[in-house]
């Protein structure tokens, strides 16, 4: 079609090459190029490459000169049908029933933008959705033809064996024509709909010719790129495949490693000191997980994600070697708590939320009440006592807090009872966590005697290890340390635990006037795969709820 | 030979042969040998002196000198029930008797469903000057025809095991023997005379920067040269295949997973031969834990020359072997 423009963008050289700088041209503006005929130089932070042309035609307009750096899908260059003038405009794709009677070839672009312009016809493609996936089904259509789309809107829905996605449009426009319906599996690439510039109308008359697919519609492939595969250390260096596997796996830049074979290549052995010593981590953009509605451009990172997280191997890095230093065996009780810390942090997802707690109304049962309550009980009325309480309680209307998880088998166990685990330190030389079994069924009374007999069996350790199994529930406690919030690591294999931090005096808006009440945060780590962040939110208000408005002098039973 | 085993401690490959074959035909009235000159000359080699006398003509057979006719022989008396073994005086002969060995020995159980019990022996391999017709290594030609099992041990130790296994074995089996072997190796203590499995290689020396894949004479030349470059710090693992059909590409893939490199060394032409087999599945199999290109190092494409320093530059020497190890492991 005489009225034909394409459109060349900065290409994705390399995993991690977020934009790129124009070296030099090599064609000016109104030659003659062929596909292949190289265009321009590129220079990114990992190569030099030359361009070559995508398309057959005349060079229509250079958008961004020589010594420019733009990010990657900027559009660079206006290439337009073989045999065009660069004087004469044609009006629109719409005009293209005339188009042999006019002129062929492009206005000039609008000076500013940079999206769309008079007569440009984007190809869509099917994206590469995954590096293994090589077809993709169209789920469906967003738009309809004729439809006006803004770049990110979603236009379609594609399933692939490895993922469902929507895909956001890569331009501002009209949809000209759906070449793909919705239900029909096409190879990754295949043109699936034309994109007009803003305000065409949709013909489909005035689409043009299928050109090679636009590169930046599936944002994986280089535009015009140079037969070399992308490597994990960056286009143009020679990498064994273990290489380059490896520093896949570990998110090494291999650029940055030091290779000690024939002519600097990088060897196994070059690799594996790197990932011993921790070091050539390659930029964040390599291993961030893109979410799952990131626009296309941030595909290929986001099917590179679970390779580059997947080997990961934790190093010990190595410590200070000062003669001052002591260097102790680690006690078994540190091992213990240790391994149990890592164990839950490599099993679980874990989440911290908070809210803030008024005990003034505690506090004043507290005060109230406390002498009398050790005299008769033995314990003390601290504030840990009531929130046992009150969560023993609210535990029943949340029954996923009060669960366990065992992710291997899928499957989720709810326990219509709390065994509640109370964390106790032991002289600073661990911890331990002796349960109260049914404590839901104690009162506050019962629940103090039990909270102190248990820290009292700890520390004189004589718990035996069936009095620290079993739990579904755990709370631990530095508020008398006056901690103001903290983030505790989740008992395994609870669901959450809960942290009762410092209660100090505060100034607080009582009505309108300033009080100074009794005030602390409560927060609760939980693991993420159990429940969500609503479920903790109401839990929470609900604990503070209690907390503050319970009749807790009646509770008391004094 | 069957007289001289039973109070030495000390034994030749050679003697390991015979030794297995001797067990064999005592233990199995159905194991008879048959070719030219086992009887009354004791077999080109010895192998088999003294058989005659121990076991009587019925089962130690002389023939004339023709391949063909010896092997059409075997595969008769396989059906009707008896296990042969044809010793071919040198392997290089084999070629008159393809036909049988293929359209007839190779696909019999492929065609019926019954067994076809033909074990083929034949002294094999260069080194000792004699030339074109008597030199040559020809298991390729074989392992590309399915249905032949093709047992090459290296070790003296192996025999014995190797060769039992492969008379007891209900189809066709060419074992190829060294001949450069058969009087320079020696294993200690008593033969082991229990069958090995066939199929299965044998990591002979552990290592951890390059794995070297051979088999044969290659074993003995791959050992001496990995000792070698030890000295240099590079460290070879050098698997002994012992069977090339089965070929146990398992223990060679889990090796290779292990140092990321691999060379592979055979006496036969390395045109076609069995490195190429070998080289190809590993990059299929390993191909992601490769960190240099797979090597092969064996003879020239050409016939083996007699004269002896154009029949050593022809096949592998130990200086050409450690060069492709440094190659490969350091570059």
């Amino acid at each position: 079609m005489s009225d034909e423009i394409n459109v060349v963008t900065m290409p994705k050289l390399g995993e991690t090459v977020t934009e790129g700088t124009i070296g030099s041209w090599l064609k000016n503006v109104g030659d003659t190029v062929e596909f292949d005929d190289p265009l321009f130089e590129v220079s990114t932070d990992k190569v030099d490459s030359e361009i070559p042309s995508p398309y057959d035609g005349v060079i229509l307009e250079i958008l961004v000169p020589a010594g420019e750096t733009v990010p990657v899908g900027t559009e660079v260059v206006k290439i337009g049908a073989p045999g065009a003038s660069l004087d004469s405009a044609p009006a629109s794709p719409a005009a293209a029933p005339a188009a042999e009677a006019a002129p062929a070839a492009a206005a000039p672009a609008p000076a500013a933008g940079g999206s769309g312009f008079a007569g440009a016809v984007h190809d869509l493609t099917m994206p590469k959705l995954g590096e293994t996936v090589a077809e993709g089904t169209i789920g469906a259509w967003l738009k309809n033809a004729g439809d006006s789309i803004e770049f990110d809107d979603p236009l379609l829905e594609v399933s692939t064996d490895k993922v469902d996605s929507e895909i956001p449009s890569p331009y501002d426009g009209v949809l000209l024509e759906i070449l793909v319906p919705a239900g029909e599996t096409v190879p990754i690439g295949t043109v699936i709909a034309r994109i007009g510039e803003p305000g065409a109308e949709g013909a489909a008359a005035a689409a043009p010719a299928a050109a090679p697919s636009a590169p930046a519609a599936t944002g994986a492939a280089p535009a015009a790129g140079d037969g070399k595969p992308a490597a994990a250390g960056g286009a143009g260096v020679m990498l064994s495949p273990l290489v380059r596997r490896l520093a896949a796996e570990h998110n090494l830049d291999v650029s940055q490693i030091s290779g000690t074979g024939a002519g600097g290549r990088v060897r196994r052995e070059d690799v594996e000191q790197a990932i011993a010593s921790g070091g050539a981590k390659a930029a964040p953009a390599a291993a961030a997980p893109a979410a799952a509605a990131a626009a296309p451009a941030a595909k290929p990172a986001a099917a590179a994600a679970p390779a580059a997280s997947g080997g990961f191997v934790a190093t010990q890095v190595p410590g200070t070697n000062d003669p001052r230093d002591r260097t102790e065996k680690l006690s078994r009780m540190r091992q213990a708590v240790g391994n149990g810390m890592l164990n839950s942090r490599a099993l679980a997802p874990q989440v911290w939320a908070s809210i803030e707690v008024d005990y003034e109304n505690i506090e004043n049962v507290r005060k109230k009440y406390k002498n009398e309550f050790r005299a008769q009980t033995g314990a003390g009325l601290s504030y840990l006592v009531f929130i046992a309480r009150a969560v023993c309680e609210i535990l029943h209307k949340y029954p996923a807090v009060n669960s366990s998880l065992d992710w291997e088998a899928k499957t989720q166990t709810f326990h219509p009872y709390v065994n509640l685990g109370i964390a106790v330190d032991m002289d600073e030389q661990g911890l331990v966590v002796p349960v109260i079994n049914d404590a839901d069924q104690l009162n506050l009374r019962g629940i103090a005697t039990q909270i102190k007999a248990k820290a009292g069996l700890a520390r004189g350790k004589k718990l035996g290890a069936d009095q620290m199994r079993g739990s579904t529930f755990t709370i631990t406690n530095p508020g008398p340390v006056e901690s103001y919030a903290s983030s505790p690591i989740i008992n395994q294999p609870n669901s959450g635990i809960l942290c009762t931090d410092g209660v100090h005096r505060k100034p607080v808006a009582v009505g309108d006037t300033i009080a100074i009440h009794h005030i602390g945060i409560i927060g609760l780590v939980y693991d993420h795969r159990s429940f969500d962040g609503v479920t903790t939110g109401k839990f929470l208000l609900d604990l503070r709820n209690v907390l503050q408005d319970r009749d807790w002098e009646a509770e008391l039973g004094l | 030979m069957l007289s001289d085993l039973a109070d030495k401690n000390d034994y030749t490959y050679l003697d390991a042969v015979g030794a297995g074959l001797d067990a064999e035909m005592d233990r199995d009235p159905d194991v008879f040998l048959i070719g030219e000159d086992v009887g009354q000359f004791g077999g080109a080699f010895k192998v088999t002196k003294g058989f005659l006398d121990k076991y009587g003509p019925k089962r130690v057979v002389d023939t004339p000198i023709a391949e063909t006719g010896v092997t059409g022989l075997a595969a008769g008396a396989a059906l009707v029930g008896l296990k042969p073994v044809v010793e071919f005086q040198f392997a290089d002969f084999i070629s008159c008797a393809f036909d049988p060995i293929i359209n007839v020995l190779s696909r019999h159980h492929w065609r019926t469903g019954d067994a076809m019990p033909v074990t083929m022996r034949a002294p094999f391999g260069a080194r000792l000057s004699a030339g074109p017709t008597h030199s040559q290594s020809v298991e390729s030609y074989f392992a590309h025809v399915p249905g032949i099992k093709i047992v090459m041990p290296g070790l003296p130790e192996d025999v014995a095991p190797l060769l039992i296994a492969s008379i007891r074995d209900k189809n066709p089996v060419l074992f190829l023997e060294n001949k450069y072997l058969y009087r320079r190796l020696h294993g200690q203590g008593k033969v082991d005379l229990e069958p090995a499995e066939l199929g299965k290689a044998k990591v002979v020396r552990e290592g951890t920067d390059v794995t070297l894949v051979t088999y044969s004479a290659g074993v003995h030349q791959g050992l001496e040269v990995a000792e070698e470059l030890a000295k240099d710090g590079i460290s070879v693992e050098v698997i002994d295949l012992r069977t090339v059909v089965p070929l146990d590409i398992d223990t060679v893939v889990e090796s290779v997973k292990k140092t990321s490199r691999a060379v592979i060394l055979h006496e036969a032409i390395v045109h076609l031969g069995m490195g190429a087999e070998i080289s190809s599945q590993i990059q299929e199999k390993a191909f992601w834990y490769l960190d240099q290109p797979v090597k092969r190092v064996g003879a020239l494409n050409i016939p083996v020359p007699s004269s002896p320093p154009l029949e050593q530059a022809m096949i592998p020497q130990p200086e050409e072997i450690a060069a492709a190890l440094k190659e490969v492991a350091r570059a």
